[in-house]
């Protein structure tokens, strides 16, 4: 505990208070021996250490742990590690720590400070970014303001085009007469005989009388199996004549009739519950887009799957989180030295239940800070310490796509 | 009237005839005779006056037509004609009761909308016809052609009905370009047709390959349309076989908007002309046409006879006397067998997530075996390359066929098979496609 800086011994103001907690260490201000009410009052301020950093610590040094100050400086890079640099570093810690030490202070700029809570929470951001719910909302703002549709039922409806153009088929059946028995079921009438030229080797038949045919037509019932008759039932009561539809009425021949078929597809396609698609928060996915489950599966997957040191480096850091404390084991404790602490066993990061839980971007940067060594979360609760820790894991995929 | 034209009468040909004193018959305009030919007989037909025609192709004075067994024959008369039989018949009778005005009256609208594409530069109608078994499809279709092409158009037979094809052997969808009338005892000169291979004498089993072939037929007559003034002009008539429920239903539809006909001509089925005319947009004419009362019933052996009959016309020509076929041997190795359509599985098997729907289309390769012999392969027309690559399969399904084999014999230990083949070796491609109808040479 504690540091020398130009041949005096020096305390940081928890390792004082701890002390004086402790019963071993009297303090005197202005001549006169501080109160531990006072130790606190003057310790713990917001340009040293706050209650919740002084709450862990104490916590932890009465359970044997061993704390230092945490300084990012001291930490190697990966790249250093990689080179084995870490005992020439440590060196230069350790003067760089004596320095340093000259304005404990200084260290702590903003340990207390509650992070603030208007930043949006990141596990949101995510969902938005996505390129299939782009596509979806961009979609569904089509069908939501409707400009791709009403452009088809304008072009549709306008009575304005249909009522200049010929609405009439190629063929004009009113004089092109087939002996058609079905529509005449109600009026006899008979054929007038057709011109001779239109016949084989100049034939000259009389009229035809189609109302003696209607009494020969084969009035036997159809023989249908069960399954069948049910069919036709069914079509019966659902099935209207598609020539009901007045734009099929509208349409002169196959070309166009296919076109409107394949319009209303399309538009069958675009048309989706009103109350599902036209609000900011659409649906991620509808019936018919995913061919598998795993296809399904990935689409609702909004959170995104991210490791704790992915794209960290690339990260803006924020001042929000920061480490405070490295942890040594307690059986370490023997024969820990200050002047070659080693590996610590963790390192802390204060909060309170009060404030925010932190965002995946701070856990990033803390654990990047920290490098191979993990970050422990010490969660304050007036008085009660709980500990949380972040891990690395591979959520389980139920299909393979 | 049958659908099928006359059968052959056996080996010996026309040669020898028992010349008996034939019966006359003396028939009043607008009438037919209708006769029927018994099993092991063969009957003679010769117009001694007047005019007359054997659907729509018209006889010629004092030439003897023959008949074989189990011909159905109507001739028919406008101007009234005498007529004389020689032979067995098992029925003989003159009918009044026709409905051949009607038929003449379809056609003169028909010639009709010839006549107005012609005028407007369009293409001309086309026609499809449709009904349950046995109301005289086929013979609509023969007798609109027939007249078609008296009057000099060019119209185009399109054979759907896979169980008993007018064109090719069953099993096959088709298309015939008509150049001239029909023969009174073959029928339509199969001079070049659009054959594809089907395989099955039912559209029910795979009925997604029966409505693929019937749009890929579609976009060929059209393409055919495109380059040939006549053949447009002439539209087509489509014959579309018995099955009119459910799926078969479907397929008629299907095969309304891959053709984007003009007429539909329903025979004898009022049901059947009210869900067309419901189904099918306003600018199509939804037509009901009696059929006549001279259609005969067949039965299951007649159909499946008449099969054979025609799956051997096609070996050994009309009769079994105009063509000699060859009989080789073909290497299993030398050719690609393969049958259309993947066998169905249960969806409870499949992977999740996979529908069923793309192994209908499927091929997928036959080992040869001893399982194979009688059956007929269709030679298709694929070209041959090297190993199968991505987009072949597709290749394969909706290409024609050039010809048929048929196995007659398989020999695993030598790895090679007999075929029985219209012409001799080599086959002109090696990708062969397997039908479920099998041919046992015995004449």
């Amino acid at each position: 505990m504690g540091f020398s800086d130009r041949g005096k011994q020096c305390l940081l103001p928890e390792e004082a208070l701890y002390l004086m907690e402790c019963g071993n260490l009297q303090v005197l201000y202005r001549d006169l021996p501080l109160s531990i009410q006072e130790g606190y009052e003057l310790f713990l301020t917001l340009e040293t250490v706050s209650l919740q950093q002084y709450q862990v610590f104490s916590h932890l040094k009465r359970l044997g742990y061993v704390l230092t100050r945490f300084d990012r400086s001291t930490v190697p890079t990966q790249y250093e590690r990689q080179l084995n640099l870490t005992h020439c570093r440590d060196k230069q810690g350790k003067h760089l720590k004596r320095k340093r030490s000259q304005s404990p202070t200084a260290r702590y700029p903003n340990s207390a400070i509650t992070p603030s809570t208007h930043t949006t929470p990141h596990f949101h951001r995510p969902r938005t970014e996505t390129p299939s719910q782009g596509e979806a909302m961009e979609s569904s703002s089509n069908s939501g303001g409707t400009p791709g549709r009403s452009w088809w039922i304008r072009e549709g409806d306008d009575p304005q085009p249909t009522g200049t153009q010929n609405p009439d088929p190629r063929w004009d059946f009113m004089t092109i007469s087939f002996p058609d028995l079905g529509s005449r079921r109600t009026r006899c009438e008979s054929l007038a005989s057709p011109e001779p030229s239109l016949l084989p080797g100049a034939l000259r038949v009389g009229s035809c009388d189609v109302g003696a045919w209607l009494g020969k037509l084969n009035l036997k019932q159809e023989r249908l199996s069960r399954r069948e008759r049910e069919r036709q039932r069914y079509r019966d009561r659902y099935k209207r004549d598609v020539n009901n539809d007045p734009e099929v009425r509208r349409c002169r021949n196959w070309a166009e009739y296919a076109e409107l078929l394949e319009r209303r597809r399309s538009q069958r396609r675009r048309e989706r519950p009103a109350n599902l698609w036209e609000g900011s928060v659409t649906p991620l996915t509808q019936p018919g887009e995913c061919l598998s489950h795993g296809e399904l599966l990935e689409r609702i997957s909004v959170v995104e799957p991210s490791h704790l040191f992915d794209a960290a480096s690339r990260l803006a850091s924020s001042d929000e989180w920061s480490i405070c404390f490295n942890v040594y084991q307690p059986d370490t404790v023997a024969e820990f030295k200050k002047s070659d602490p080693g590996r610590p066993y963790t390192r802390l990061c204060i909060c309170s239940f009060d404030g925010p839980v932190p965002e995946l971007h701070a856990i990033k940067q803390l654990s990047l800070q920290s490098g191979d060594v993990p970050v422990t979360f010490a969660v304050v609760d007036h008085g009660d310490v709980s500990f949380y820790c972040f891990k690395d894991f591979q959520l389980p995929v139920d299909v393979v796509s | 009237m049958t659908t099928e034209g006359p059968e052959k009468s056996g080996e010996e040909g026309t040669g020898s005839v028992a010349v008996t004193s034939g019966t006359r018959f003396d028939l009043d305009k607008e009438t037919e005779l209708r006769f029927e030919v018994e099993a092991g007989e063969k009957v003679q037909l010769e117009l001694l006056s007047g005019l007359a025609e054997v659907f729509g192709s018209e006889l010629n004075r004092n030439k003897k037509y023959t008949f074989g067994p189990g011909s159905k024959i109507a001739v028919f008369t406008w101007q009234g004609c005498s007529l004389s039989l020689t032979g067995k018949t098992e029925v003989a009778y003159i009918s009044k009761d026709t409905p051949m005005l009607l038929y003449l009256n379809t056609h003169a609208a028909l010639e009709q909308m010839r006549r107005q594409a012609e005028r407007d530069n369009d293409r001309g109608p086309r026609v499809m016809v449709v009904g349950p078994t046995d109301v005289g499809k086929s013979t609509v279709c023969r007798l609109l052609l027939n007249y078609a092409v008296r009057l000099g158009r060019r119209p185009t037979l399109v054979e759907l009905d896979v169980g008993q094809s007018s064109v090719s052997v069953p099993g096959t969808m088709s298309a015939l370009y008509i150049e001239r009338p029909a023969d009174v005892e073959e029928g339509f000169s199969v001079q070049a047709p659009l054959v594809f291979h089907f395989g099955s004498t039912t559209p029910g089993t795979n009925i997604k390959l029966y409505n693929k072939l019937t749009s890929c037929l579609a976009e060929v007559f059209s393409q055919r349309c495109e380059v040939n003034r006549r053949a447009s002009v002439g539209g087509c008539i489509i014959n579309t076989c018995g099955w009119v429920k459910g799926s078969g239903y479907q397929a008629l539809v299907h095969c309304a908007s891959a053709f984007q006909v003009d007429v539909v001509l329903v025979l004898d089925q009022e049901r059947l002309y009210n869900e067309l005319k419901r189904d099918l947009p306003h600018f199509v004419r939804v037509v009901l046409l009696p059929k006549s009362g001279g259609v005969v019933e067949r039965s299951k052996d007649c159909r499946r006879e008449t099969r054979d009959e025609k799956i051997r016309e096609y070996f050994y020509g009309f009769r079994g006397v105009s063509f000699y076929p060859h009989a080789f041997d073909v290497r299993f190795s030398d050719v690609r067998i393969y049958k259309i359509g993947a066998p169905s599985i249960p969806d409870s098997c499949l992977p999740l997530g996979m529908s069923q729907d793309d192994t209908q289309l499927k091929l997928v390769p036959v080992s040869p075996g001893r399982d194979l012999t009688h059956h007929v392969l269709s030679v298709s027309c694929a070209e041959d390359e090297g190993e199968s690559g991505a987009g072949r399969g597709r290749g394969i399904l909706e290409s024609p066929v050039c010809g048929f084999i048929v196995v007659t014999a398989v020999d695993t230990q030598a790895q090679v098979m007999t075929v029985l083949s219209p012409a001799p070796r080599p086959l002109p491609r090696h990708t062969l496609l397997i039908m479920d109808i099998r041919f046992i040479d015995l004449k």
